[in-house]
């Protein structure tokens, strides 16, 4: 698709995909900065792998695959649990958001991306990829190279899990 | 996809409360917004010369590296031995060598001593080596 990356063409798939790729980042390591560091990273990444893309849904399944191995690998780094950073970054990432859309109540949010960040890495990333990004299991399954029933299994674990957790703390949103 | 579709998709959905529960967390898990000025410092980053170079590498875990410094290490030891080896052959090859040589002139000295007796002994009864 892009013999040489021109930098009007890195611009409009920088601000195409930049909302995606930040979010992915964020859930999965639970951390404003290192989001950030791993969202740049997986796009100077693709400025310097653009010749080897082919088409724009390349390009997302590239982002996606990338961002979720950088973040993971800055976990590992991190060698923390993510949840100590939630809290810092959930106002921060949904204040402006949650006032847009009344019909979600922002605690309900809030404590859900809490409650995400528990989750073992595994089963988080594969309910960020199937929730965030909409993606079916086989979908997920190609991206991270894994056999479609070891997804399905993260998602029904990592589902049951933040349910059971939902179900203790937040009783009143739990019907 | 429709909310039917992301409920039927995993096979998550024993039954109604956990379908509400699903679109729940759908509904919380929206993208978010960048930090302001996201994109104008990717594209410094890619626009400054290191971007152009730097080869991104996976971080190796300790195990690798201490396997890594374990190979290095007996490749050297192996590289060593076969050095020295072959230097201590080429000093024994020499010895031999010498002492053939040795043993040659030592031979030779006594094939000389033996030709002078004969001649001598020849001389005496009147006749000529190679007569």
């Amino acid at each position: 698709m892009l013999m040489a990356m021109e930098a009007v063409e890195f611009r409009r798939l920088v601000e195409t995909h930049q909302r995606m790729v930040f979010s992915l980042a964020l859930r999965v390591t639970g951390e404003y900065g290192t989001a950030e560091e791993v969202a740049q990273d997986a796009f100077l990444e693709l400025y310097r792998a653009a010749e080897r893309l082919e088409s724009e849904d390349h390009v997302r399944f590239w982002l996606r695959r990338v961002t979720v191995h950088r973040a993971t690998d800055a976990l590992r780094r991190r060698a923390v649990r993510p949840e100590a950073a939630a809290e810092e970054w959930i106002e921060e990432a949904h204040g402006p958001e949650v006032a847009d859309g009344a019909a979600m109540n922002a605690a309900v949010v809030a404590r859900l991306e809490e409650l995400l960040q528990g989750l073992p890495e595994a089963m988080r990333v594969a309910v960020v990829l199937r929730y965030q990004e909409e993606m079916s299991p086989d979908e997920i399954a190609k991206l991270l190279g894994q056999p479609v029933a070891t997804v399905k299994s993260h998602l029904q674990r990592g589902l049951q899990l933040l349910r059971r957790k939902a179900a203790v703390t937040m009783k009143e949103y739990v019907r | 996809m429709s909310d039917q579709e992301r409920m039927d998709g995993p096979e998550l959905v024993p039954d109604l409360k956990l379908a509400e529960f699903e679109l729940q967390l759908a509904r919380a898990m929206a993208r978010v917004a960048v930090p302001e000025g996201f994109a104008a410092r990717v594209l410094d980053r890619a626009a400054s010369p290191a971007a152009q170079t730097v080869v991104v590498m996976r971080p190796r875990s300790g195990l690798w590296r201490m396997q890594a410094w374990a190979g290095g290490a007996i490749a050297a030891v192996l590289v060593l031995g076969m050095v020295a080896a072959e230097q201590l052959h080429l000093r024994r090859q020499r010895a031999e060598q010498a002492k053939a040589d040795q043993q040659f002139a030592v031979a030779m000295q006594v094939t000389d001593h033996a030709l002078a007796q004969t001649r001598e002994q020849l001389q005496r009864a009147g006749l000529k080596l190679g007569e």
